[in-house]
């Protein structure tokens, strides 16, 4: 059986398709705005083209991610915390949380008994946009998201920006960079930033297992905030090859049923 | 095919009627702003050159790329300036400035040389702060407000919207100005908040005009909060980034029921011309 | 005066160093209203709990929308920085501050704890009574807590401790007046920040050696602009600090964890407890307790005359919701009477590069030489 999962998300749609258990093509696009229902069918052309396929080949679609709604061409919708949790239990069958930080959400879902769902934890309004604040800083100091990801070593704690608000940690930032802090360190400081804001979420309620939570989004790739992460949380978090695509694969494991 | 929606346009330009060998006084103004960079070349009282760029991770390189744009192929050199004056977030590192002087008193001054004397009330519109700041009929500074803390950034904030929408940065206000009648406005508090709930609207069906409207609307009104703590009078006068983007521009001037002065002068570079004005006013009383 | 910064920079080594010497305990407390001189009269050292700027990933969801150093104590609480305090008391202030003592007792709940209620109108024709029957109360607990009776002679003792170092503070501040003053807004401050979390007997000596030692200092030429510091509770000098960079010095200030933490004495009378209630409801209204009968607007005008302040500088702690109501009416007055002011709004942290903009522009504004045609 053929399925395919579409991931929606703020900045990038992502899409997977399934064939038999097995992943058999992926694709991203950036989402555009109000061009999101239209990178939407770009993005699931592609992958398709990839996989060599036609639509109708394809059993059934399913959407996720914040514009879900825009999918024309989905068979099904399906929240992200169920998306995410389907794909960790896929992917980890012994895994017992899944926590996704993307570009403009952090989610942590407890996984329950059986198929269900103990507990989902999002972040407080004023730690949303990490991924997004991210990318704005990679402009700013002139590095790619992953030069920035490739700095390694602790951030030096008399070099610190502000690890409430990704705003305030731009301002506090660009008061480094003019005082000439290289920005290898000042980009150190602003990713142990936002591995203290991911961890404030992560001690919000139930602490995720040390060795059994699968750490999936875009900013799991960034190699700096995971490692900071790890060090702050205890968590030795388990992070998927293409955990980006998460929430599509989850998607895609649900329109097989 | 990437194509970066938030970058703005670069300038630079030097004029080729002005005789510098001849002038009797020469100065400089250099505003190293968190997101631009200003240098501006004054022979006596008029604009020689100048350069606008992006600011870079390196300020002190920033600050030298740019008054090498201002001086383009003129022949003068840094040597030639008599003094130099540093403004703005980074003006700790213009090695060649003999002097730093805030931005609020630099952007007074450049807008009275930009819009002319009558300006009784400045409106700056940063990338990173936006500051409101009244003067005294002869100049000086009598009353001066920035934005909240929560308010900070909103220019840079466009960039990332230009980026998520993937609109060209230059026209998001004349494409938010087509739209008859504003939405409500989004959130008012932070940019990101204002970003995320202007994405959520195509949900609810609106267009991208529109959702420009309301997120355009959100920031002026932000803008607006900061400017009504100084108790605006005429006339009044946008300088910054910002002051490009007729979105914001209109619907400020709305909101506060004047009409802001115009000029041929690029606004943003009001505090580096203002800066090479107050540079002149130190030689002269030396 | 460097042992006024150490002791306020180590303050929790302060803090066990006295334990250790004296066997004693700590009592933490939040608000300026808790009244110190009983807690000393027990034996008690009485500290101060004061934020500090530590990476806080843990009171995102028991307080998210305080103030940072509301949020900051329960972080520190959580972290293990306050261990060695073993009760804690809130004399009714702000909500953030009531909301950082009460989660921080949920989970620790060993601690001895007691709530003084303060009442707002702190000049109301009831609240003298209202506040004596508080404090009896709360000596009763302090009594049962340590098993041992509050003397009268010890409540003297304290009375007389805690004035003592209320004088000498004072004539820290008269320093600050001088046309060229001997002691900078910074270390005044770092004095008083410090005598927050300081045993006053030992307090006093200090300050008495400090004072005699100031007076030998050549007075200072280069201090330039005066400003005044009105505004939430801090707990350093970084401000004060960026001025001083900037050619400016802090002369006076109107806020908790500064003058108004001393500003005025407990007058004896026979009954002890109804001095103190007097001297604590008497004391510089704070922001939220300046309703009805206002003190605060004439308190800062004339504070400002009187330290020939050239402008005033209103810091507000984000989501300080005293200070942010209480501000307005601040900056109508001021208007009124033509004193210059630049309002702004600070973190834990300081963003250095915005605030020295912010401070530059704003002593640039008052000082006369910088004329723009």
């Amino acid at each position: 059986m053929i399925t395919a999962g579409i991931d929606v998300g703020i900045e990038n749609i992502k899409a997977v398709i399934l064939k038999d258990g097995e992943v058999i093509a992926r694709g991203t696009v950036r989402s555009g705005g109000a061009k999101r229902a239209m990178s939407a069918e770009k993005v699931w052309k592609d992958t398709l083209a990839a996989a060599r396929l036609s639509p109708s080949d394809v059993e059934k679609v399913v959407a996720t991610g914040q514009g879900k709604g825009d999918v024309s061409f989905a068979g099904d919708r399906v929240v992200e915390p169920v998306a995410d949790a389907r794909a960790a239990r896929f992917l980890y069958p012994a895994s017992t949380s899944v926590v996704d930080v993307g570009a403009d959400q952090v989610r942590v879902v407890t996984l329950g008994k059986g198929d269900g769902i103990a507990e989902v934890v999002m972040n407080q309004k004023c730690a949303a946009g990490l991924g997004i604040s991210l990318k704005s800083m990679s402009r700013t100091l002139g590095m790619t998201l992953d030069e920035m990801s490739r700095q390694a070593g602790n951030s030096r704690s008399d070099i610190a920006v502000n690890d409430g608000c990704g705003v305030f940690a731009e301002m506090d930032a660009l008061g480094l960079l003019s005082r000439n802090v290289p920005r290898e360190e000042v980009a150190l400081a602003v990713m142990e930033a936002v591995a203290v804001r991911i961890n404030s979420i992560l001690n919000d309620k139930v602490k995720p297992a040390k060795d059994t939570t699968v750490l999936v989004g875009g900013v799991s790739k960034n190699k700096a905030i995971v490692d900071a992460l790890k060090r702050r949380s205890g968590v030795n978090f388990i992070i998927p090859e293409y955990a980006e695509y998460a929430g599509a694969l989850g998607a895609a494991l649900m329109a097989a049923g | 095919m990437t194509q970066d929606y938030w970058r703005w346009p670069e300038s630079t330009w030097t004029s080729k009627d002005i005789d510098w060998k001849n002038s009797s006084t020469i100065t400089a103004g250099v505003d190293i702003g968190s997101n631009s960079t200003q240098a501006v070349v004054m022979c006596d009282n008029s604009l020689f050159g100048y350069a606008n760029l992006r600011t870079g991770p390196d300020y002190r390189e920033s600050a030298g790329q740019a008054m090498k744009q201002a001086l383009g192929k003129s022949g003068m050199t840094i040597r030639d300036i008599k003094y130099t004056v540093a403004t703005g977030w980074g003006s700790r590192n213009v090695a060649f400035a003999q002097k730093i002087v805030d931005e609020v008193n630099c952007h007074a001054r450049g807008a009275r040389f930009i819009y002319g004397s009558s300006v009784k009330t400045v409106v700056d519109l940063g990338a990173q702060t936006c500051k409101a700041i009244r003067l005294y009929d002869w100049g000086r500074v009598s009353d001066f407000m920035m934005n909240d803390k929560c308010a900070t950034g909103m220019g840079r904030g466009i960039e990332v919207m230009a980026d998520l929408l993937q609109v060209p940065i230059q026209e998001m206000g004349e494409r938010s100005l087509t739209v008859g009648k504003d939405p409500e406005p989004v959130s008012t508090t932070c940019y990101d908040f204002a970003n995320t709930e202007a994405i959520g609207l195509f949900r609810e069906g609106y267009k991208e005009n529109e959702v420009l409207a309301a997120y355009l609307f959100a920031i002026a009104w932000r803008i607006h909060g900061t400017v009504g703590k100084v108790n605006p009078e005429k006339e009044l006068a946008f300088t910054g980034g910002l002051a490009k983007n007729a979105g914001i521009v209109k619907r400020l001037e709305r909101d506060m029921k004047m009409t802001a002065l115009t000029s041929e002068y690029d606004p943003q570079l009001a505090g580096a011309i203002g800066a090479a004005l107050i540079a002149r006013d130190t030689v002269e009383k030396d | 005066m460097e042992r006024f910064k150490e002791i306020l920079e180590d303050r929790h080594e302060y803090a066990r160093a006295w334990k250790k010497r004296t066997g004693g305990k700590v009592l933490g407390y939040y608000e300026p209203y808790m009244p110190e001189e009983i807690v000393y009269a027990a034996g008690i050292l009485p500290v101060r709990l004061l934020s500090q700027h530590e990476p806080d990933d843990t009171t995102d969801r028991q307080m998210y929308g305080n103030c940072a150093c509301s949020r900051d104590l329960l972080n520190q609480f959580i972290k293990g920085r306050y261990d060695y305090v073993d009760g804690l008391v809130n004399a009714e202030g702000c909500q953030w501050m009531l909301n950082a003592f009460q989660t921080t007792l949920n989970f620790k709940t060993a601690l001895f704890n007691h709530y003084v209620f303060v009442p707002d109108y702190v000049d109301g024709k009831t609240s003298k009574d209202v506040m004596r029957s508080e404090l009896e109360v709360f000596k009763k607990a302090l009594e049962k807590w340590t098993g041992k009776a509050i003397t009268g002679s010890a409540l003297d003792h304290a009375i007389e401790v805690y004035n003592t170092n209320r004088r000498l503070m004072r004539q820290v501040y008269e320093l600050r007046r001088a046309d060229s003053p001997v002691v900078l807004g910074s270390e005044a401050m770092e004095m008083v920040l410090a005598s927050q979390v300081m045993d006053k007997a030992e307090m006093n000596d200090m300050l008495r050696d400090a004072i005699a030692k100031l007076a030998e200092r050549k007075p200072r030429s280069d201090t330039g602009v005066r400003l005044m510091l009105v505004g939430s509770p801090t707990s350093d000098v970084e401000l004060e600090k960026l001025v001083e960079s900037l050619g400016a010095n802090v002369v006076i200030d109107e806020i908790c964890t500064g003058s108004c933490y001393f500003w005025n004495e407990v007058i004896p009378q026979p009954d002890r407890l109804m001095a103190i209630s007097l001297r604590y409801l008497g004391r510089p209204h704070c922001a939220l307790k300046d309703n009805n009968w206002r003190r605060r607007p004439a308190h800062i005008y004339q504070l400002y005359e009187d330290f020939q302040a050239h402008g005033v500088i209103i810091a507000k702690q984000i989501y300080c919701h005293p200070h942010g109501t209480d501000n307005p009416l601040i900056w109508k007055v001021l208007r009124e009477r033509n004193i210059p002011f630049h309002y702004f709004e600070r973190d834990t942290t300081l963003p250095y590069e915005e605030t020295r903009l912010r401070m530059e522009a704003f002593i640039n504004m008052l000082k006369p030489e910088l004329v723009l045609k």
